[in-house]
């Protein structure tokens, strides 16, 4: 077992009695993260100067949610599950507004991918300067800061380790199943966001078809999936109240995060922290509404967007590379959606 | 350039004026003797601190990578005595001698090895390499010698070794030095780090990975020195269990009272050893040997590692600050 001999009990610190032994000098004296302290950041201020310029917020109805990242002079990338309106009701009318010092832009999403969990927005009007992305990726080691527009970084850490692949690629389509295994594949559930739904399927649907296979009972529908890439296009046929229908789908990814059983003791952690591909990890303790924005190293470039925070030692970026081309991949798709 | 300027606006501090003084004179360079003191201690204090500090803990990881091991679900450090190789770890990793362990190196190859010594009280072990070849290793350090705000890295398998990933290095420093009990860093710490490695600049082992506190930035590992004094015992595969069963129960002689937060001693009689100690009453215990304190079973597992007659360093918070005190400890009912 990977059990540490800390067995930390449930909290009993009432939040009053929390922020009462917090405030007091004994916080400056002892219990303060000193090698990601103030005196520490304040060396790093000279990295985020120019990519001060490139941060914005990012605000749901009014409610500050995570940072985002200039991609071009109108256009911002952030963290796309944070970007919900309610608790789970996806389709309620939600009003996105980007903020940098005393600017605010109204905002529309244009696109977003559902492995990287990365959304697109257009601001309107807006003037922004891009960011300057690193070419170089980082190595282990690298010291990094993570600017929000403050004259020191909101945080500073290191890489951990090379950019590795985060998330074996299952494909996913985002379905909950109302039967058995050896039972028509009737959905009892389409999962928010999820591949089945931006395809048209719909709770109740029984699939038929999936690709060139004749589906029969849920089973072998989940091992069809089982046997495609995410990304795959795939031509699903379901049998809706008798009527059958054909549906294209974009198949995703698996984004729920495996269960450590340790939870309670890792602090705040983003809701959806896994289904990255390749990914930059690195030791800067964030708060989840830290996440979205740029990631620089000591040249001041940006090496990556931090997409999310997903453990006690972990905060995890998509490195630039990689969102350089979702950017290019989601403009290309929204033109083709506009013709 | 960046950085000395930014340096002049704020000269505040002599520390500045000297570091400006320094990086104008050697622009971008920094000297090994700036450096050498950083890593002891100091805060850097721009850029260019920071680019020798980031050159030197880049070739630093690289190198102590190669000896940082997984075993299952866990961590551990190759080193060298003679012409054997072992792991150091944790003891409530390999829990018992004379188990098979299997051994994987940060380049994938396995190698078999046997769990030997393991000392519960101060959570270190020590698994014997059986499989032969010139294996990488680590030089040992001294604990002792380590000082509070002195940079330290830490590697190991948080959650588990993951395939395709290294094992993450991380960057921090000793928030406390170790008397007796545990040395505290706030190197990030997760689950299946135990048994890994903690170095200094140099890149000697002085720690193992052992516990985790609620603070994110502030966790333990077993000072090296008591792998060291112990390690013809642990050679020989002698177990050395925690002392939690059959003892008396331990306490300050003083009552203490555990509700919301953090436990109060709300009465302390005058005559005590306790308020000989300092204490007095109404003070809350926020910390005991380097543990944050927030229920009695926080303070039992402490007291677990102690013996009458000792003293624990605990701290205390009274009228909003925190105070360090030596408490004795004796034998309650």
């Amino acid at each position: 077992m990977t059990d540490m001999r800390a067995t930390i009990p449930k909290t009993t610190l009432t939040i009053a009695t929390l922020a009462a032994v917090l405030a007091t000098p004994l916080a400056a004296q002892r219990i303060t993260n000193i090698s990601q302290g103030d005196a520490v950041r304040k060396a790093y201020a000279p990295t985020v100067e120019a990519a001060n310029a490139s941060v914005v917020t990012v605000h749901v109805n009014g409610e500050r949610r995570v940072l985002g990242t200039c991609v071009g002079r109108d256009l911002v990338v952030t963290k796309y599950s944070e970007l919900k309106a309610g608790d789970s009701d996806s389709d309620k009318a939600t009003e996105l507004t980007c903020k940098q010092g005393k600017l605010t832009w109204p905002a529309t999403l244009i696109g977003f991918d559902r492995p990287c969990d990365l959304a697109l927005l257009r601001l309107e009007k807006a003037k922004l300067k891009q960011v300057e992305w690193q070419a170089r990726p980082p190595k282990t080691g690298a010291f990094l800061a993570t600017p929000d527009g403050d004259k020191l970084p909101l945080g500073v850490g290191m890489l951990a380790a090379p950019p590795y692949q985060h998330t074996r690629a299952r494909a996913f389509l985002g379905i909950r199943f109302a039967n058995g295994e050896d039972e028509p594949a009737k959905l009892d559930q389409v999962v928010e966001h999820g591949a089945a739904r931006a395809a048209g399927l719909l709770a109740g649907d029984t699939v038929v078809k999936f690709g060139d296979e004749d589906i029969s009972e849920s089973g072998a529908l989940r091992a069809s999936i089982g046997r495609r890439q995410p990304g795959d296009k795939v031509t699903i046929k379901v049998d809706r109240d008798g009527e059958i229908l054909t549906f294209e789908a974009v198949l995703g990814t698996n984004n729920s995060p495996p269960s450590s059983g340790q939870e309670d003791v890792w602090g705040d952690l983003s809701a959806v922290r896994s289904g990255f591909q390749q990914v930059l990890q690195h030791d800067t303790i964030l708060k989840p509404r830290d996440c979205g924005g740029p990631l620089v190293d000591l040249t001041g470039k940006v090496v990556g967007v931090n997409i999310a925070r997903a453990g006690r030692v972990e905060t995890l970026a998509l490195p630039a590379a990689t969102v350089q081309e979702l950017v290019k991949k989601l403009l290309q798709a929204a033109r083709g959606e506009q013709r | 350039m960046l950085a000395a300027a930014l340096v002049g606006q704020k000269p505040a501090t002599e520390e500045a004026t000297r570091t400006k003084a320094k990086s104008s004179a050697t622009t971008a360079d920094v000297s090994a003797e700036r450096l050498a003191q950083i890593f002891a201690g100091d805060d850097p204090a721009n850029l260019d601190e920071l680019r020798a500090m980031q050159q030197h803990v880049q070739r630093l990881a690289a190198k102590v990578l190669q000896a940082t091991v997984s075993v299952p679900g866990a961590s551990g450090v190759l080193v060298r005595r003679g012409e054997e190789s072992f792991v150091l770890c944790a003891a409530h990793v390999t829990m018992l001698a004379d188990r098979r362990i299997t051994i994987t190196k940060s380049d994938g190859e396995r190698l078999r090895g046997t769990s030997l010594g393991a000392n519960h009280r101060s959570d270190v072990s020590l698994i014997r390499v059986e499989s032969e070849g010139d294996h990488p290793a680590v030089e040992i350090g001294e604990s002792a010698k380590l000082q509070r705000g002195q940079w330290v890295l830490m590697l190991g398998h948080p959650s588990g070794k993951k395939e395709g990933r290294d094992a993450p290095a991380r960057l921090g420093r000793v928030l406390r030095v170790p008397e007796s009990g545990y040395l505290v860093t706030d190197c990030t710490m997760q689950a299946g780090d135990s048994g890994g490695p903690l170095f200094d600049m140099q890149g000697r082992v002085v720690g193992i990975n052992s516990r985790i506190n609620r603070n994110l930035a502030m966790n333990m590992h077993a000072p090296i020195d008591a792998l060291v004094n112990e390690w013809d015992e642990l050679l020989d595969g002698k177990v050395t269990q925690s002392r939690r069963r059959g003892r008396p129960r331990l306490t300050f002689g003083v009552e203490l009272t555990y509700g919301e937060g953090c436990p109060v001693f709300e009465a302390v009689p005058k005559d005590s050893a306790a308020a000989k100690a300092g204490l007095r009453p109404g003070d809350r215990l926020l910390e005991m040997d380097g543990s944050e304190i927030d229920n009695r079973f926080s303070v039992r597992r402490v007291f677990r590692d102690f013996r009458a007659g000792e003293t624990i360093t605990v701290v205390v918070a009274r009228d909003g600050r925190g105070i360090e005190l030596k408490l004795p400890v004796v034998e309650g009912d």
